[in-house]
């Protein structure tokens, strides 16, 4: 699946307006053919280096090599690489065909090539019979897969989108998900999608790159995202979390021994994710998510064990959302399967297994 | 169209400009439309008579497209202001440059505004009396042979004349406004999808 000279390639990228540092030396290589989310709240810089990428913000420093090509200092319009807009930002006045093909007639492509290019990216969207309609008489999804197609037309080398479904309604922007996700895995093309969306970013991706101020944090699959996350921000941005502050008491081989609160944890060494790993009497935090939470009290060894009181339940038909409050007011997420045979205002006991949490250096 | 040709290039400046800038900017454009057309043309025939130009012709397109730019301005400033920036970097992504950005995608974006403008600004100009009379010299536009024959004794073919005059203007006006709605609709709502492109 992998290529030799990665599709794109950021070396130490830097933007700054003013104090701010919008690009915090950024390097990122991305292989071809893969889907790569950047993921990260407003503001976080994520934009800004999909636009430096296509050209039309311009990084203070640092290298972009597109296809082994330096095209750092490229013209925006000279660069192999196109952009899927949020708003779409299609042509008003020019058909939907006149739209897709805009992007070949640039190039300098025959007519006929252009209209044969047309007319089969609109049977890739699955659009046929659009191609002689303006772009406002088109839903907002149709707008979508539009725009998907004319930044596809000239054959880019990535296809760059910007929270394309982010004005998209939640049962649309599911089933462009799974579009986006069919498209690009029968066009083979690279795709670097930004979104604010973890849960986007986790359903679609291979890779997923959470930056934050200005920086990557993790590049890792959804997966490890989820489960390891390296910074105590991703562990609170993508998902669920019940963070616990804890300190180091102390290193025995393979585990630590963590004190939280008046409790002592012993835990595998190994479910440290943060790079850094803490030394004894350092502070730290403990991830543990709401599904890893078990009701009852546990006879396996090692478990984690908790107690509180259940002051809410949110029934969701296969799951149900439960708030539990601990005797040092710490309120708690759990996520449990029905039925659930505890009243509200009732004593509840939680355990979880030793290896499904996550500890992060740090608070 | 002097000032169709004038006015738009204005208006991309102010387009780019922000803030308090803007306002005064706008403000300064605004001023001639403003100001009583007498003082205008007065000072227009001062400013033509300083820079050498003789009253005629000249002088009179002079002095309409100067109190004509204003009109221009706004309504290019207007449908400017609904065309999303991303647009024509949309365009350039997709390997537009400046000068084909302007042709294929501004300029088709704005016509309904500009055949708007054009139409607003030649109804302005034919109807002015008080510019022309200024700087007309023995020029004579409509308006102002009217005024001229008026002075020699009523003349039934005169009111006549008037009664068609303002008949066609309102006429022309009335079909200009709905025409340029018409195609600004086109291209705003989604009513026309099989509209043939022009």
């Amino acid at each position: 699946m992998t290529d030799p000279v990665p599709a794109i390639e950021l070396k130490n990228i830097c933007k700054a307006y003013g104090a701010l540092r919008v690009i915090d030396d950024v390097s990122l290589t991305i292989e071809r053919g893969v889907f790569i989310t950047l993921l990260g709240p407003s503001g976080c810089g994520k934009s800004t280096l999909l636009r430096s990428i296509v050209g039309l913000a311009e990084p203070d420093s640092g290298t972009i090599l597109v296809d082994g090509k330096d095209i750092t200092n490229a013209a925006a319009h000279n660069r192999p690489v196109k952009m899927v807009f949020q708003d779409y930002a299609l042509f008003p006045h020019m058909t939907v065909a006149q739209n897709i093909g805009f992007g070949c007639e640039m190039q300098g492509m025959e007519k006929s090539a252009i209209a044969r290019r047309s007319t089969e990216l609109l049977e890739l969207i699955r659009l046929p019979d659009i191609a002689n309609r303006y772009p406002d008489a088109l839903s907002g999804g149709q707008r979508q897969r539009v725009a998907l197609a004319r930044a596809l037309a000239p054959d880019p080398a990535a296809l760059l989108l910007d929270e394309p479904l982010g004005a998209l309604d939640l049962k649309l922007r599911q089933d462009m998900q799974r579009e986006l996700k069919a498209i690009q895995r029968r066009t083979g093309k690279t795709f670097v999608f930004v979104t604010h969306d973890q849960q986007e970013a986790m359903s679609m991706s291979d890779l997923v790159a959470v930056m934050n101020k200005g920086k990557i944090e993790q590049l890792d699959s959804p997966e490890n995202i989820y489960a390891n996350p390296a910074t105590l921000f991703i562990a609170d941005f993508v998902g669920a979390t019940n963070l616990f502050e804890a300190t180091v008491e102390a290193k025995d081989g393979d585990h630590l021994t963590l004190s939280v609160g008046d409790a002592h944890w012993r835990v595998p060494a190994a479910r440290v994710t943060s790079h850094r790993k803490p030394d004894v009497g350092e502070a730290v935090s403990v991830v543990i998510r709401p599904e890893a939470f078990d009701i009852g009290a546990s006879r396996r060894k090692g478990d984690i064990q908790l107690s509180g009181r259940l002051t809410d339940q949110t029934y969701l038909g296969d799951r149900v959302h439960l708030n539990v409050e601990t005797a040092d007011e710490k309120s708690l997420l759990v996520d449990a399967r029905p039925p659930i045979s505890i009243g509200e205002g009732a004593e509840i006991r939680l355990h979880c297994r030793a290896d499904n949490l996550a500890i992060i250096a740090g608070r | 169209m002097i000032s169709v040709a004038v006015g738009l290039p204005i208006a991309f400046a102010v387009a780019r400009t922000s803030g308090v800038m803007r306002g005064l900017l706008i403000a300064l454009i605004l001023l001639p439309a403003f100001l009583p057309v007498v003082v205008s043309a007065i000072s227009l025939r001062i400013f033509i008579g300083r820079i050498g130009l003789e009253t005629g012709t000249a002088a009179i397109a002079f002095g309409h497209a100067v109190g004509s730019v204003p009109f221009v301005v706004i309504m290019v400033l207007t449908r400017l202001n609904t065309m999303g920036r991303n647009m024509a970097d949309a365009a350039r992504n997709l390997g537009a440059d400046d000068v084909i950005i302007l042709v294929r995608i501004v300029l088709p974006y704005l016509s309904p505004a500009l055949l708007g403008a054009f139409m607003f600004c030649l109804l302005l100009s034919f109807e002015d009396f008080v510019r022309s009379f200024f700087l007309g010299g023995f020029e004579q536009t409509f308006p102002v042979l009217l005024f001229a024959r008026l002075r020699f004794g009523f003349d039934p073919g005169l009111a006549a004349i008037s009664t068609l005059v303002l008949i066609a203007t309102t006429g022309f006006g009335l079909y200009a406004e709905r025409f340029v709605r018409k195609r600004s609709l086109r291209s705003e709502t989604s009513l026309t999808s099989g509209a043939k492109n022009d």
